[in-house]
């Protein structure tokens, strides 16, 4: 079974915040997640 | 409650010393078997906590009911749970976002460029929902 292109598309868009490889650090996701209150 | 979705995610945080509340996993990297089994293990031990483990399949490209059986089950506790999938786990994040409660956090990768952070709200409900229903029924779906 092959997901339809739309929703491929769809899922290739992020649901959320996203943070890029290149600035994914401890402090960053630290910070992030203190913010979100996790 | 702090859940992941994905072997590199899950290993992205371990690395940090964050132990998730529930990580769902199938042992591959972007397709690519990864023996992340025994890493998890370590990274866990290195943390020291304890971990529950689940099991489901979910073929790729689907949404099976057991796995959002388990993922409810999960859901309850007593945390950390971790889930391996036989098959593939990409779309197990949608179930987690409708189950999930309230300003929980979920984080899933986007391949080749990043991760995704999700806080729980009525809106992400909807729309993994809506994409449920869809991929459930056939509709997002195409027959090669």
């Amino acid at each position: 079974m092959v997901l339809h292109p739309k929703i491929i598309r769809i899922l290739k868009e992020p649901l959320g915040e996203l943070i890029l490889n290149d600035d994914i650090t401890k402090k960053k996701l630290g910070i992030t997640l203190e913010m979100l209150e996790c | 409650m702090l859940a992941t979705v994905g072997d590199a995610t899950t290993f992205k945080l371990l690395s940090y010393g964050i132990v998730p509340d529930l990580f769902i996993v199938d042992g591959k990297e972007r397709r690519e078997k990864s023996d992340t089994s025994k890493i998890f293990s370590l990274m866990l031990e290195k943390n020291r906590r304890e971990v529950s483990h689940m099991h489901c399949s979910n073929n790729p490209g689907s949404i099976s009911g057991r796995a959002i059986a388990v993922i409810k089950d999960a859901l309850k506790g007593p945390f950390p749970i971790r889930i391996f999938v036989c098959g593939e786990e990409d779309l197990l994040a949608l179930p987690l976002f409708v189950m999930a409660p309230d300003r929980s956090v979920i984080i899933y990768g986007q391949p080749l460029r990043g991760m995704v952070i999700v806080k729980i709200n009525e809106d992400i409900r909807r729309t993994a929902k809506n994409l449920i229903y869809k991929i459930r029924k056939g509709l997002g779906t195409k027959t090669l």
